[in-house]
């Protein structure tokens, strides 16, 4: 393949196969549009495969072209055909409207939060220990639902994302002062597929006997525990 | 007899004021999430001492947290503490970047959103002494 060493623009052309031809022409028995039983409409024209060839002209050719002109290969005199040899070319043409574009819809990653800047430097009252973050797709500027999001950094020096869930430990809780971490939540499939939260927590140390944990965290926290209950009820069982 | 310190997670939040952005058009198939247990390391032994962490989530930040945090800017990723940490503002930054269901293999620059996630803090000036130059700490 050549290179195109300065330009931002791609020039193409596009060869119908003699079938995409009788489909354009909609030449008898190849109709374009055709319905399916269904009620689908298909129209055959569609470009939904394309190739990409390499001629093996010579890349300086294009430099020759201009708007509006086409090489003169017409005719059998030896001045027609010798123009083609870096000799001087007349009455060109150039595909200078067959810019391709992208042919995609247009896609746009985005979220509710832009930067989130935690200055500790702030009044206590004003920092937030809640953070949602909602990760957004706009298809053609439209908000779109999408099923699931891959979030990285997955890993974040020694800490690695479970469950989802990427936790910091700030500092460890001991006997005398609670410990602190950071949580954050990636999204997950269902209601949180395009939420992340960062939030913080704190921990004290506790004992107790695992019956008294099992009964004291089954009663006062039955849904953050979610299934525990279904476990003591195996344990008990 | 002791066991493994065990921990309590809390759910997750949602932030106060959160407002979802109501969606007009769906990607793929949205699929229910899996059942899963906060609590899963139980153990056999009823009449055993469990230690455990019990995390619930802040309700206001505090000062505790603030030197946690501030400790954590300080130290490398590695858990090296960074010892007379250079300049007066210090901060630790996690960049995120995030897409969707690729609808091709080669996902473009501009089709990967990001976002950061920022932490700093400034040394406080301490007035200075009579005959000193004025000092920074945290």
């Amino acid at each position: 393949m050549g290179a195109i060493s300065a330009t931002t623009q791609v020039q193409a052309q596009a060869y119908l196969t003699e079938l995409g031809r009788k489909y354009l022409f909609q030449e008898n028995g190849h109709p374009r549009f055709v319905e399916l039983e269904d009620g689908t409409k298909i129209d055959r024209l569609k470009v939904e495969r394309f190739s990409l060839g390499d001629p093996d002209v010579n890349y300086r050719f294009a430099n020759q072209l201009e708007s509006g002109d086409m090489p003169d290969l017409s005719g059998e005199n030896e001045s027609t055909i010798t123009g083609t040899k870096g000799r001087a070319l007349t009455s060109l043409i150039s595909p200078a409207d067959a810019f391709l574009g992208t042919g995609d819809d247009e896609l746009e990653y985005t979220q509710t939060e832009d930067n989130i800047v935690l200055d500790l430097n702030k009044d206590l009252s004003k920092l937030p220990t809640v953070i949602t973050q909602e990760l957004l797709t706009l298809l053609n500027g439209e908000s779109t639902l999408e099923s699931n999001y891959n979030v990285f950094p997955k890993i974040f020096g020694k800490n690695e994302i479970k469950d989802e869930q990427l936790v910091i430990n700030l500092s460890e809780p001991t006997a005398t002062t609670p410990g602190y971490r950071m949580r954050i939540f990636y999204p997950t499939l269902g209601e949180e597929n395009n939420k992340m939260t960062i939030q913080f927590e704190r921990a004290n140390i506790a004992t107790t006997s695992k019956k008294e944990f099992l009964k004291v965290n089954a009663t006062v926290k039955p849904i953050d525990l979610g299934s525990l209950l279904t476990n003591l009820e195996n344990l008990q069982g | 007899m002791k066991i493994k310190k065990l921990n309590i997670n809390p759910s997750r939040k949602v932030d106060v004021g959160f407002n979802p952005t109501p969606i007009t058009q769906v990607l793929g198939a949205i699929t229910a999430p899996e059942d899963k247990t906060p609590i899963q390391e139980v153990v056999e032994d009823s009449n055993s001492e469990v230690e455990y962490n019990d995390w619930q989530v802040l309700d206001q930040f505090e000062e505790g947290l603030r030197q946690a945090l501030i400790k954590w800017i300080d130290t490398t990723k590695e858990g090296v503490v960074v010892k007379n940490p250079e300049g007066s503002t210090r901060k630790k930054v996690i960049n995120f970047y995030f897409y969707g269901i690729p609808s091709h293999d080669l996902i473009n620059r501009n089709e990967i959103g990001d976002f950061s996630l920022t932490f700093k803090y400034t040394k406080k000036v301490i007035s200075p002494q009579s005959s000193g130059t004025p000092t920074l700490t945290r």
